[in-house]
């Protein structure tokens, strides 16, 4: 018999409710019915959601059972392994991330049917220590964009502002959370697009340090640069969701990590964040972004931290770099997608193999092939050392210059996104003016270093994010400062709807 | 700057059917994008690029292991177990 | 266009594609690299299958393995090797792109700049331009043929197998060096133990010639070490009339017809500049310390060129012999395992030699069988049939050392042992179990075997004259006395018979 929690409840962190499950308040299986309900209800005007999970209930049924098992005093589950830090917690998958029986599209034509045979390795692990999946989010097709406006099931609107973008390419799983639709989710980030949709959203978005999370399983749009990324509405959240970390044997890129995640202190004192110049006095800088930047640098001045401003004029070079980088890498990850082995497909009795492949990679949407084409040229003989070497270079520069800021700094900090969210269509028929709003997110995709986007406040009911940048393996660092903001400014900014 | 029959070739490269219309739209926003990466070109070469390294050793052991599953069942054309695709003619 | 077509200046490069058949695991997957001989993809994973999201995960003992071979071809290993994709469409080419190996950019693959020395050639020295590893694509199979058949059906068992491509310089002059190079590689490769290059497919080999300043022409398709001469034949004939007609050469891939063995055009493909290289974001580039390189040059096994030194100095055999021997490992092992049952390497070597490697070339092509297709995959090739491994399958090294050892002792003839190889071929029957069962049905009885040595004595009236002085005119009518009993009379026997008649007729 199910009973329906109450709504704030939807609401509520993931370390708050494996508490409950344990102490058995509340049981898994009424609340993800009850969050089922609320998708139900409402995703049709959001659009988080391409799939929803059809067994979590039967999951959560399953982990109740474990639970009951446990309080029996039969606490070895076996389940996983782990110690079920996510015991019962509703996860939302990006739909680029592999999940074994569930359809898993990239939100593309190409994939609408495809189904894995595998679990990504971070869907595993968290799997493992108890997350149920309860569906598959929306995004830009293959993860080409950022504002999920380029998704062949329809935009995601932003929670907050149903006219407005919810910020992409991970716009589902940002969307799901602030609209409480699952409790914590997984993006990916591969230029911003966890940071993006979290800024918008006005929930957590952490893009780690490149290798720290497996890509195994993670459908590739741009191999050097892709992370996956984390989506919570708490800190603490994050932290449990980095157990996901470390070296993978089916990813020869990942790395092994051994973060103290531990969330102790709540002030900044003695550590130096650093400013950027060009991107601070950028033109493309909406003003109400501004004066939130220059709030939050105040909040974290009172916190203890002191903060200078360092120029980089190498910045010039990074759209660039990360563009011409993610195209050529795009275009050949790309190619795969010809209909002989999964995804669309036609007859292909009598077809010229030209014309069947022509054929069935037009129904790429109209970005993605943009971008295979660019990425096409870029890495022909003639124009490689011209882009795409020049690229490799700038990426290079850009990443020794990071290190330098960071050398001398703890982190850099910068808006996550130098606009509010645009309204649905403002942006999308004009690609090189959509590429300009990544400005402040691609560079920790080319430096390889880790990036987290906070909710900061508000303006006119549109949220507005910090970003900041730490080290090699600074995560610790980051969810730091998060945690000290978080504490500072409880109460000012909303990080749902409910 | 790429002329439409330069973006045919890009698109036989990449096999993606487009018809003349569409040819000339790619150009027109292919050129818009090329123009703002052109400023790479100002950079001169000298720089070490970044590579992830790895030692040999750190790779997979050479230890056979079937995959337990149906690899294939995505698969839509088939005949028996093979995978129908198109001939190769022309 | 210089000079007449005869006296142009040939040039004649090789690229060849020799599988690790010695892995375990296929090249960035663990399925099994054993793919012969199973179903249709039944040997196949997410990884080798291209299926999204995957990532190549490479095999380290093939890269030992593809440096052992790049330390035997006297290449240079850099300190840094890196993957690269190569990208083309093709349906047996799960990602559509193939990892592989560049140089453009960077020396990036495993070997570089090696060379080889051919004693068979007065020492000629071939140049080896690189060594890389990359992936074999999976095989395409047609109901009919290529031109009737609706559709193609594919097989991803192969793809994913781990390939070593060799490159040379153009610097062969004619085919026959081409020969004397490639038997020399697979001898290289069987004594590495890294790929049995008698396995269908194993090995497949590119060819491109070249006249003058003529363009160059690629030859694919080439499915058989012994087709590669005769396909680079046919390709300088062509050149050379066409060039006699004062037609230009054009540059161009063109396919080998086995059937019709004649060269022909190949269907147009994507032109070099059109792979776009770059180096594979899912592969960190490989370091390969000096210390690495080292530990692997000391657990390589002999190679051939030491080996030949030592049969020379050890067993005081002629080099010539040595050579034969090691040109094909297998022989040179039979030669060695044969010194356990009987300790004369001379006698032996010549048995093999001699006789052994007669048979195995009536039998069937000695030496390294092709098929499957070129490094592109494009290819279903029928592998040719290797009759000289069903032979090698029933006589042993035991049975070439019994062989020796009865004849050195004067248990039998040679006549006998051939007799005695004969059915060893047929049954593997050991030549020691063979002349107990021919004792059984021996003549050893005077009164039958005297009229056969009577008729001997007089036909043979020369023969007999010169045995009174000269011990070797024996031996002939003892020849004769075994012919005309087909091989059943005991020797020894007829020997003392003969003495005592030849002995009397001197009275």
């Amino acid at each position: 018999m199910i009973s329906m929690v109450r709504s704030s409840r939807l609401a509520l962190s993931a370390y708050e409710l494996v508490e409950e499950f344990r102490c058995g308040s509340m049981s898994i299986e009424d609340y993800m019915a009850s969050l089922l309900e609320r998708i139900e209800s409402i995703d049709g005007r959001i659009n988080a959601y391409i799939t929803v999970n059809e067994h979590a209930l039967e999951e959560a049924r399953k982990m109740d059972r474990l639970v009951r098992a446990g309080s029996d005093g039969n606490s070895n589950s076996g389940h996983g392994g782990g110690d079920q830090a996510l015991l019962g917690v509703p996860l939302a998958v990006k739909d680029n991330i592999s999940t074994l029986g569930i359809r898993t599209t990239c939100a593309s034509r190409m994939l609408a049917d495809y189904v894995p045979v595998y679990d990504a390795t971070v869907v595993k692990r968290l799997k493992g220590a108890g997350a149920i999946v309860i569906g598959k989010t929306n995004m830009d097709e293959f993860g080409m964009g950022s504002t999920t406006e380029f998704s062949a099931f329809g935009a995601t609107r932003n929670p907050w502002k149903e006219d407005r973008v919810a910020g992409g390419s991970s716009g589902g799983s940002g969307a799901a959370l602030a609209a409480c639709m699952a409790s914590i989710a997984l993006g990916s980030d591969t230029g911003g697009s966890v940071r993006c949709p979290a800024s918008f959203c006005s929930v957590y978005g952490l893009k780690p340090t490149y290798g720290l999370l497996s890509r195994y399983g993670l459908i590739s749009y741009a191999s050097s640069l892709d992370c996956i990324g984390l989506m919570a509405r708490s800190v603490h959240d994050l932290a449990l969701m980095l157990r996901a970390a470390g070296r993978d044997e089916h990813d020869h890129t990942s790395i092994d990590s051994t973060l103290d995640l531990r969330l102790e202190c709540t002030d900044l004192k003695g550590l130096r964040f650093a400013l950027i110049k060009e991107v601070m006095e950028s033109e493309g800088m909406d003003a109400p972004v501004r004066d939130c930047m220059m709030d939050a640098v105040s909040s974290v001045e009172q916190l203890g931290a002191t903060v200078e401003e360092v120029s980089m004029p190498v910045l010039r070079y990074a759209l660039a770099s990360y563009y011409t980088i993610a195209m050529a890498e795009a275009s050949s990850n790309l190619a795969r997608y010809d209909g002989v082995r999964y995804g669309h497909t036609m007859q292909p009795d009598g077809v010229a193999w030209n014309e069947f492949y022509s054929t069935i990679r037009s129904n790429f949407g109209s970005e993605v092939k943009r971008r295979i084409m660019l990425g096409t040229y870029v890495l022909s003989s003639g124009y490689y050392g011209r882009y795409y070497m020049k690229a490799q270079q700038a990426r290079a520069l850009i990443r020794d210059g990071m290190m330098m800021v960071l050398k001398d700094h703890d982190a850099v900090m910068t808006p996550t996104m130098p606009v509010l969210p645009p309204r649905i269509g403002e942006r999308v028929s004009d690609p090189l003016r959509l590429y300009t709003i990544d400005i402040c997110t691609v560079v920790a995709n080319l430096a390889g270093i880790p990036a987290l986007s906070i909710p900061y406040s508000m303006h006119d009911g549109l949220p507005i994010g910090i970003q900041f940048m730490a080290g090699h393996l600074g995560e610790p660092l980051l969810l730091r400062i998060a945690h000290a903001l978080e504490s500072a400014r409880e109460g000012k900014v909303r990080r749902c709807m409910l | 700057m790429v002329g439409v029959e330069e973006v045919r070739h890009l698109a036989h490269l990449a096999r993606i059917g487009m018809g003349d219309e569409e040819l000339k739209l790619y150009a027109g926003q292919m050129n818009e994008v090329l123009a703002y990466f052109e400023m790479l070109d100002e950079l001169r070469g000298g720089v070490e690029l970044h590579r992830m390294i790895r030692d040999y050793d750190e790779m997979r052991d050479d230890v056979p292991c079937a995959f337990d599953g149906d690899a294939l069942s995505n698969a839509k054309n088939t005949k028996g177990r093979f995978i129908k695709a198109p001939r190769m003619g022309q | 266009m210089n000079g007449s077509a005869d006296d142009a200046m040939v040039r004649i490069g090789l690229e060849i594609h020799c599988q690790l058949t010695a892995l375990r695991s296929k090249l960035f997957c663990p399925c099994p690299a054993e793919y012969r001989g199973k179903e249709p993809n039944t040997n196949v994973c997410p990884v080798c299958l291209g299926m999204p999201g995957t990532l190549p995960l490479l095999n380290k003992r093939a890269v030992e393995y593809a440096v052992m071979l790049a330390l035997a071809l006297n290449c240079s290993i850099p300190e840094r090797i890196t993957f690269y994709r190569k990208n083309y469409f093709y349906p047996d080419l799960p990602k559509n792109f193939q990892i592989t190996q560049y140089n453009a950019y960077e020396q990036a693959s495993v070997g570089v700049g090696g060379s080889i020395v051919l004693d068979d050639l007065e020492g000629k020295r071939v140049r080896i331009r690189r060594l890389q590893l990359e992936e074999d694509p999976g095989r395409l199979v047609y109901e009919g043929s290529i031109d009737t058949s609706n559709y193609a059906l594919v097989d991803y068992n192969r793809a994913g197998v781990a390939l070593v491509e060799i490159v040379t310089e153009p610097d062969f002059r004619e085919p026959g060096e081409v020969r004397v190079f490639l038997n020399m590689l697979a001898s290289i490769l069987e004594h590495l133990g890294i790929c049995d290059t008698t396995l269908e497919g194993a090995v497949r080999c590119d060819a491109n010639v070249s006249m003058g300043d003529q363009a160059r022409v690629e030859i694919k398709n080439i499915n058989s070490f012994r087709d590669v001469e005769r396909a680079i034949a046919f390709e300088m004939t062509r050149q050379r009339n066409l060039i006699s007609r004062g037609i230009e050469i054009r540059g161009e891939t063109r396919h080998w017809d086995d059937a019709r063995r004649v060269t022909v055009q190949a269907r147009a493909k994507e032109e070099e500049e059109d792979y776009r290289y770059f180096p594979e974001p899912d592969i960190p580039s490989i370091e390969i310390s000096r210390m690495d390189v080292e530990a692997i040059r000391g657990s390589m096994p002999e190679l051939p060129h030491a080996r030949v030194e030592r049969f020379v100095r050890e067993y005081n055999l002629q080099r010539d012999t040595a050579r034969v021997l090691v040109g094909e490992k297998v022989l040179a092992d039979m030669l060695e395992t044969g010194l356990k049952y009987y300790n004369n390497a001379r006698s032996i070597a010549n048995w093999i030699v001699t006789d052994l490697k007669g048979y195995m070339e009536r039998y069937g092509g000695s030496g390294v069988s092709g098929g499957g297709g070129n490094g592109n995959g494009n290819g279903d090739g029928s592998g040719s049939g290797s009759g000289s491994n069903s032979i090698l399958a029933k006589v042993t090294a035991r049975h070439i050392a019994e062989l020796a050892m009865l004849v050195d002792s004067g248990r039998i003839n040679r006549t006998v042992a051939r007799q005695i190889m004969q059915s060893a071929i047929s049954t593997g029957i050991l030549p020691s179990e063979a002349v107990k069962s021919m004792n059984a049905g021996m003549l050893s009885d005077r009164d039958e075997l005297s009229p056969i040595v009577e008729r001997v004595l007089k036909e043979e009236r020369k023969a007999v004259i010169d045995a009174l002085s000269n011990e070797k005119a024996l031996n002939y009518l003892l020849g004769k006395v075994m012919r005309y009993s087909k091989g059943r009379a005991d020797p020894r026997l007829v020997l003392d018979m003969l003495r005592e008649r030849v002995t009397r007729e001197g009275k």
